[in-house]
């Protein structure tokens, strides 16, 4: 599989339903630990999951408007990841320098994606819906060594992570894999926009047979 | 890593001394070591090197792997007429004990941790409090501290600004006094005894020994299991589980520093 | 009513949780679960002969086994009937299928965490793998409900089934089980904490 150089960096870190407006989930990329939160104004951000004043996830934060609140002693950090307020001393302007760690983070083909690198980020044309993550226990595959495991027709590469493919019997999908270090790798699917049910529940099932046989062949 | 001589030189305590009965026979750990438990008419506590040393005291029973332990400090509290002790058992927490000591003498967290039971968010603000050390110089007190409740205790009814005092009485043992709602001038006594088991997990032996005589023991119990376990999941969520060393931070840091403490830290170079 | 409870059982929580939804008054009887052991008990066997919690008293009527006391409530009490629905053969099987899958969350989320917090003395990878086992046959599900246009365990409104599974799902990382590979579930916990009547109890992490 060709693999365009410039955006091996971006990594699909999860269904863009995966994190609603107004919430916080964790991720973990590699062996980064990664808070991922949309503001309610649909923004996704990918942070280091780590508050910078007693190191508390802030993947366990709450989302007021378009901030991040920690939950442990609810300091607030704004989109650019700077501290805004520390409600224990209301009357302190928090230094400039309190600052969370921040990944670039884009939305494409139902995923959301993630980099620390200044490139360009993965162009995926027309519109998607998201199927299916799933965990694979095991460490991850590269994503040809996964496309072994099915049956394709055709497979145009968008990253080093994810592709573009088409199934005999499902039809054209986006599958993308994710490592995640010690705690093995997701899987993610999304399929064309016009996909109803019937299409998402079989590419579900297709899905799960696919992990089936990448956790089988590493138990072997 | 082999404990430091200051985390080394103190005693620890192992369990409720209800969970020792005579016939008892068991395996625990303490800083990163396994000890054995009998007891057969007496306690006995056997390392790598032998018999350790053995008391009980507080409601628990406490062992040492130093052959020239500190004295375990004092509480007069315990013996003073008409206070009940409730002992909450043992809760085990993947993070520092260091950690543990650190939440707990950190008022600033009670809005957003134990919302509505310690603290709510529109009196989230930390007043000044005086920081002193004991008479040894190896204890911290943490004195004049304030801050608005609104459930402060089990026995108390309607929010009130509470006064604590805080005592680091060794690196993991920390007594929180609070004032007392139904006797004044009398402090409530709530505390850990914190068992390292190793640099980044630990076992929290907490006790209640308060005025009270609205509640049953098992409702004090309830109210404190039900605040320490809020406190867990913050706990085990902390990037990294061992403690930070970092001059920025507060008395549980400086106080480790001072002794040298090196167990159960970790060299962090850049918090913000 | 009165409710033998501990306060950080997730069986007792599913009692508390209905009581909420139902907006019933009842008494708590504290239980000293831990370390006390006040369930197993010569008291309290006389309570429940099976040394478990919870146990609900409501008059005459003794019930113990939280999987009994929602049918029981939710039979009772909902006017709605919405929290048992009773009128699909299907669906009544549909939820009876669910409170006995939550029994099987018990026995295996359930016991890593008494391992990892209290110290119980089990197989604590046998635990962690059997829970995994049952959160992807859950996440399976409820990601196709979602393709169904259905939010819940049991179709399009929560009922008891989703009561069931909560507690001990949404405590499963008390016993070192990660919940972050498992997406649909976190949105099925995100929509169970919005619901009226919500509460939450320590190891659940409740955003607004």
């Amino acid at each position: 599989m060709d693999t365009d150089v410039s955006q091996v960096g971006w990594i699909p870190v999860a269904l863009n339903n995966a994190v609603q407006a107004g919430s916080a989930i964790r991720v973990i990329a590699g062996t980064d630990d990664i808070a991922l939160w949309r503001g309610k104004d649909g923004v996704a951000h990918a942070w280091e999951n780590r508050c910078p004043h007693r190191g508390m996830r802030l993947s366990y934060g709450t989302v007021c408007g378009n901030r991040l609140r920690c939950l442990y002693h609810g300091w607030i950090y704004d989109g650019s990841g700077t501290c805004v307020a520390i409600p224990a001393h209301p009357d302190l302007t928090p230094p400039q320098t309190i600052k969370v760690r921040t990944y670039r983070c884009v939305e494409a083909g139902a995923l959301i994606w993630i980099s620390d690198e200044d490139n360009s980020a993965p162009a995926i044309d027309g519109h998607w819906t998201p199927c299916r993550s799933l965990h694979i226990e095991v460490a991850m595959p590269d994503l040809p060594e996964i496309l072994k495991w099915t049956k394709v027709n055709s497979v145009r590469p968008l990253s080093t992570y994810a592709a573009d493919v088409a199934l005999p019997d499902q039809g054209r999908l986006i599958l993308a894999v994710h490592p995640m270090g010690s705690k093995g790798a997701m899987l993610h699917c999304a399929l064309p926009a016009s996909a109803r049910r019937d299409s998402l529940l079989s590419a579900s099932h297709w899905l799960g047979e696919l992990r089936s046989r990448i956790e089988q062949a590493a138990v072997v | 890593m082999t404990p430091d001589p200051f985390t080394l030189s103190h005693w620890y305590a192992i369990g409720r001394i209800e969970d020792f009965p005579n016939g008892y026979k068991g395996e625990h750990r303490i800083l990163s070591t396994d000890i054995a438990v009998s007891h057969h008419g007496e306690l006995n506590v056997t390392g790598p090197e032998g018999s350790m040393g053995v008391q009980t005291r507080y409601g628990h029973v406490w062992t040492t792997l130093s052959r020239d332990p500190r004295p375990l400090y004092n509480m007069p509290e315990f013996e003073e007429e008409g206070r009940r002790l409730v002992t909450a058992g043992a809760i085990a927490v993947r993070c520092s004990g260091l950690r543990a000591v650190e939440n707990f003498l950190d008022m600033a967290h009670f809005p957003f941790v134990h919302t509505g039971i310690l603290g709510v968010e529109e009196h989230a603000e930390v007043e000044k409090y005086d920081v002193s050390m004991g008479a040894a110089g190896d204890e911290i007190w943490a004195t004049k501290c304030r801050f608005f409740q609104p459930m402060a205790a089990a026995a108390a009814e309607g929010g009130q600004v509470i006064e604590y005092r805080y005592r680091v009485a060794h690196p993991y043992s920390t007594i929180l006094y609070k004032t007392c709602p139904l006797r004044d001038g009398h402090w409530d006594l709530i505390g850990l005894f914190i068992q390292p088991t190793e640099e980044d997990e630990c076992i929290v032996h907490s006790f209640v020994l308060v005025f009270d005589e609205h509640n049953t023991d098992t409702d004090l119990l309830h109210f404190q299991q039900n605040i320490f376990l809020q406190d867990r999941m913050v706990l085990e969520n902390q990037v990294p589980n061992k403690l930070p060393i970092d001059p920025r931070w507060e008395m549980p840091t400086r106080a480790v520093k001072s002794h040298g403490v090196t167990w159960s830290t970790t060299r962090f170079e850049k918090v913000a | 009513m009165k409710l033998y409870d501990y306060v950080l059982s997730g069986n007792c929580y599913k009692i508390r949780l209905l009581l909420g939804f139902l907006d019933l008054d009842y008494e708590k009887r504290p239980v000293d679960f831990f370390p006390g052991r006040e369930h197993k008990s010569d008291a309290f066997l006389k309570i429940n002969p099976l040394g478990q919690i919870p146990v609900l008293e409501d008059g005459e009527i003794r019930i113990r086994d939280a999987q009994a006391i929602l049918i029981y409530l939710a039979s009772r009490y909902d006017k709605s009937g919405e929290w048992f629905p009773g009128q699909s053969h299907s669906q009544i099987a549909e939820v009876a299928q669910w409170l006995a899958f939550s029994d099987m969350i018990t026995s295996t989320a359930s016991a890593a965490r008494l391992h990892d917090m209290l110290g119980y003395n089990l197989d604590i990878d046998a635990a962690r793998a059997g829970a995994h086992r049952l959160l992807r046959v859950l996440e399976d599900h409820l990601a196709h409900q979602e393709f169904d246009g259905h939010d819940w365990l049991a179709g399009r409104r929560p009922t008891i089934a989703d009561i069931s599974c909560f507690p001990y799902v949404a405590l499963a990382e008390d016993g070192g089980i990660d919940l972050f590979c498992y997406p649909a579930i976190l949105r099925w916990i995100r929509r169970f904490t919005a619901l009226d009547g919500f509460h939450s109890m320590p190891g659940i992490n409740v955003s607004p």
